[in-house]
């Protein structure tokens, strides 16, 4: 019977399909082990260097063009996505959270990384600033730097008025979350966490001496700081990647198996009521010229 | 078998010598005869008397048989029309000279018979001037009527996908509890209470309380007036449920053949009209053919489906709901009716675990008539685009049961999103199904389910949510219920 042709040819497509996923599983899970290490051995030294800045603002009350707010220029977000398809629901909820972004800013501009937020970028019809793709698998200090210099020189000549980040926070093998964050003006971010601070508890102070100036350690530190937080979202997002894929070929492949198993026992049952009915035919018409 | 019919005119009086025989064998509801003198020919109608103190309330003393074969050269084997309880051997039967023979013409309007042509309805009998024989040969080749010209159902799904014509011979396939009878019930409130002629309605094989609730329904509605009854239902003995069509059919033929009329005939269920030759046919000593269906399971299906016909007298729109056993297309019963439908409507399990009513699968479903010259280029293009974006989804099922729906690629989403919300506009509230749904009932005319259609379509609703499509009439419906969700 047709039908039956027809479902085994289903069975064998889903066969194909699931030899891919495993295969993407497996290659996933292999990445996935490193760029966690990567991420979470970055995390540390991230937050000490966002100690250390927030401690040279409570002394000082440092000035700075980094620092600046100006309302020149228009709203800029980055966002970072994979190159790459079949990592489950990661580019759609960053879809979904661009889309929120877009409401707020309408005339923002993006600056694309990876090859799915410029195809996102151009569905939600916003403008593509720079796009930035095909990065290597293993997320390196290069990488980030054409980027940041980008954002510092936008801002600077104020083309940009702020900028923020979207990118996939890594949670844990099984939970990734989209997070947005503003990366300039720098003083955004720590306004907010010094006043938080003064207002809960009444930190002492501690007396610091900076050499050569205030200034001087401002001017290294602070695109400095910049190209360490956005490596460490790099690594952060490509870490989310990567687990994001493997979670998803896993289900996929378990999906597939499952449709498999639904498949067969459907070509099986049929396969049976045919010989069961031929049979019926055979036995009924040996009684009848009996 | 169309040679064994004696076209016996109408009211042709039964001949004063009656041949009489004696029962000599039963077999449940197949009885052999022996005769003395020549034989009844085949189909004749043969009468035992039964003793009127053994009667049950409501049965006539007269109990009808038909002949099927001759046996040998004094011996004839009949199917019994009434139950066999009762029944000795050596007890007379006489010939009435002439098949089943049922009253026909005005006077059956309204009225609500069983297979020999008895009034059922508790209203008395029937006085009649005419009465026909249910065995006829079907209209010869010259008189079939061509033209074709669309009737609207008020359905969307029907009227779109699966166009009637009239005069033409409509389908309802579909397993247990899909929703036949519903469709069917639903097409006579939409085009019987619309249609101005009169219509004929058999019941074969199915439930006494669908008959009842039908009935009622009319008398409430008003068109009981001009409707014909006939019920062969699932109580009764197999030779019932073999002839009430063609008594039913009968009655159909007066309107189209001498008052030149164009007549509604619903049937509900032709499958149980080849289940219950299927049951008679071992008993009468034929060979079981493929899946134990008589042998001639063509040719009866054939000899009544064939006299379903319109021709240039008149037409007979019918409109059938067959029963397909175990949701298998392929058994011989509804693959044999398949063959005579102009129109099928194939009702589909997955879509009524989905609750998507009526439960019909727009893309196993279809009509002779769905072509630009009949139906129009706009219809014809609407209703091919939706099967294509359907057809597109359902390819597309696997791989989002596999890798999910984000790994499509936009064009994709896209269908998948336009297939979904086509897939709930074509559900629509019943009439007759309000009392379940708590839904009133909607009328779709064709223009206004082309243009809805159309404009999903087109993509002019895709910002609408799914549910706004789900159990609406037109589109403004939705629109409109959108707002509230």
């Amino acid at each position: 019977m047709s039908n039956e042709q027809q479902i085994k040819r289903r069975i064998s497509t889903a066969q194909n399909i699931a030899q891919i996923t495993k295969a993407m599983e497996m290659v996933a899970a292999s990445k996935m082990k490193k760029a966690q290490d990567q991420a979470l051995a970055a995390r540390d030294y991230s937050q000490a260097l966002n100690e250390s800045i927030a401690t040279l603002f409570r002394a000082s009350k440092p000035s700075h063009p980094l620092l600046s707010n100006h309302e020149l220029g228009l709203p800029i977000m980055l966002v970072i996505s994979t190159d790459k398809g079949l990592c489950g629901a990661l580019n759609a909820n960053l879809a979904r959270e661009l889309l929120i972004w877009k409401k707020q800013h309408s005339d923002g501009e993006v600056i694309c990384v990876g090859k799915k937020a410029v195809l996102l970028t151009r569905k939600l019809e916003l403008t593509v600033h720079a796009q930035f793709t095909d990065l290597s698998e293993y997320v390196s200090f290069q990488d980030v730097i054409p980027v940041i210099e980008l954002i510092i020189k936008g801002f600077l000549e104020q083309q940009f008025c702020s900028v923020e980040v979207l990118y996939t926070d890594f949670i844990n093998t099984l939970s990734q979350k989209p997070k947005l964050e503003t990366i300039l003006p720098i003083s955004k971010n720590f306004e907010l966490e010094t006043e938080k601070e003064i207002k809960t508890e009444v930190v002492q102070l501690k007396e610091y001496l900076f050499e050569p100036s205030p200034q001087a350690i401002l001017d290294q530190l602070l695109p400095f700081y910049l190209e360490n937080m956005l490596f460490h979202i790099f690594l952060e997002a490509k870490a989310s990647e990567h687990s994001a894929r493997m979670v998803a070929m896993k289900n996929a492949s378990e999906n597939a198996k499952d449709l498999m198993g639904e498949l067969r026992l459907i070509y099986n049952k049929s396969r049976q009521q045919n010989v069961t009915s031929e049979l019926l035919d055979i036995i009924s018409a040996t009684m009848a010229l009996n | 078998m169309a040679k064994n019919i004696k076209k016996t005119p109408t009211n042709k009086p039964v001949s004063s010598k009656k041949r009489l025989g004696r029962i000599v064998r039963i077999v449940g509801p197949v009885i052999d005869v022996k005769f003395d003198q020549d034989l009844p020919e085949i189909f004749n109608a043969l009468t035992i008397e039964l003793d009127k103190e053994k009667l049950i309330a409501g049965q006539t003393n007269i109990l009808y048989l038909e002949v099927e074969q001759q046996l040998n050269g004094t011996t004839v084997r009949c199917v019994a029309l009434g139950p066999t309880d009762g029944l000795a051997r050596g007890q007379m039967v006489a010939d009435t000279g002439r098949p089943i023979t049922v009253p026909i013409g005005e006077a059956t309007l309204g009225r609500v018979f069983n297979v020999v042509g008895e009034s059922i309805d508790g209203l008395g009998k029937v006085e009649v001037k005419q009465t026909a024989p249910i065995h006829k040969p079907a209209p010869d080749l010259v008189e079939y009527e061509t033209k074709s010209e669309m009737l609207e159902t008020g359905i969307k799904v029907i009227d779109l996908i699966s166009p009637f014509s009239k005069g033409g011979k409509v389908g309802a396939f579909g397993g247990a509890g899909v929703g036949k009878t519903v469709i069917i019930q639903e097409l006579i409130r939409n085009i019987a209470e619309e249609h101005q002629g009169h219509s004929v309605f058999a019941g074969v094989g199915e439930r006494t309380r669908e008959g009842n609730d039908l009935y009622n329904e009319m008398k409430d509605s008003g068109v009981l007036s001009s409707t014909v009854m006939c019920f062969g239902q699932m109580n009764e003995p197999p030779g019932n449920r073999l002839r009430i069509a063609l008594t039913a059919l009968t009655m159909a033929e007066y309107f189209r053949d001498e008052k030149n009329e164009d007549v509604l005939f619903f049937i509900d269920n032709i499958f149980r009209f080849s289940q219950a030759g299927s049951e008679v046919s071992a008993l009468l000593g034929r060979i079981p053919s493929a899946v134990g269906y008589q042998p001639n399971l063509a040719t009866e299906m054939a000899a009544l489906q064939e006299r379903i016909a319109s021709t240039n007298k008149g037409s007979i729109t019918s409109i059938q709901a067959i029963y397909v056993p175990a949701d298998d297309y392929t058994d011989p019963a509804p693959a044999t009716a398949f063959a005579h439908i102009d129109s099928t409507i194939s009702l589909d399990r997955r879509l009524s675990e989905q609750a998507l009513f009526p439960a019909v699968d727009p893309l196993a479903s279809g009509s002779k008539i769905l072509t630009p010259e009949v139906v129009g280029e706009e219809h014809y293009r609407v209703a091919r685009g939706v099967q294509e974006v359907l057809q597109r989804y359902k390819e597309l099922q696997d791989i989002i049961a596999i890798l999910g729906i984000d790994e499509l690629s936009d064009e994709d989403k896209q269908v998948v999103a336009r297939a979904r919300r086509v897939q709930r506009f074509l559900s629509q509230p019943f009439f007759v199904a309000e009392q379940f749904t708590s839904v009133p009932g909607a009328y779709v005319s064709v223009a206004e389910t082309i243009r809805g259609f159309d404009e999903i379509l087109q993509g002019k609703h895709d910002d609408l949510p799914e549910q706004a499509f789900y159990m609406v009439g037109t589109i403004d419906e939705a629109i409109k219920k959108a707002k509230t969700l």
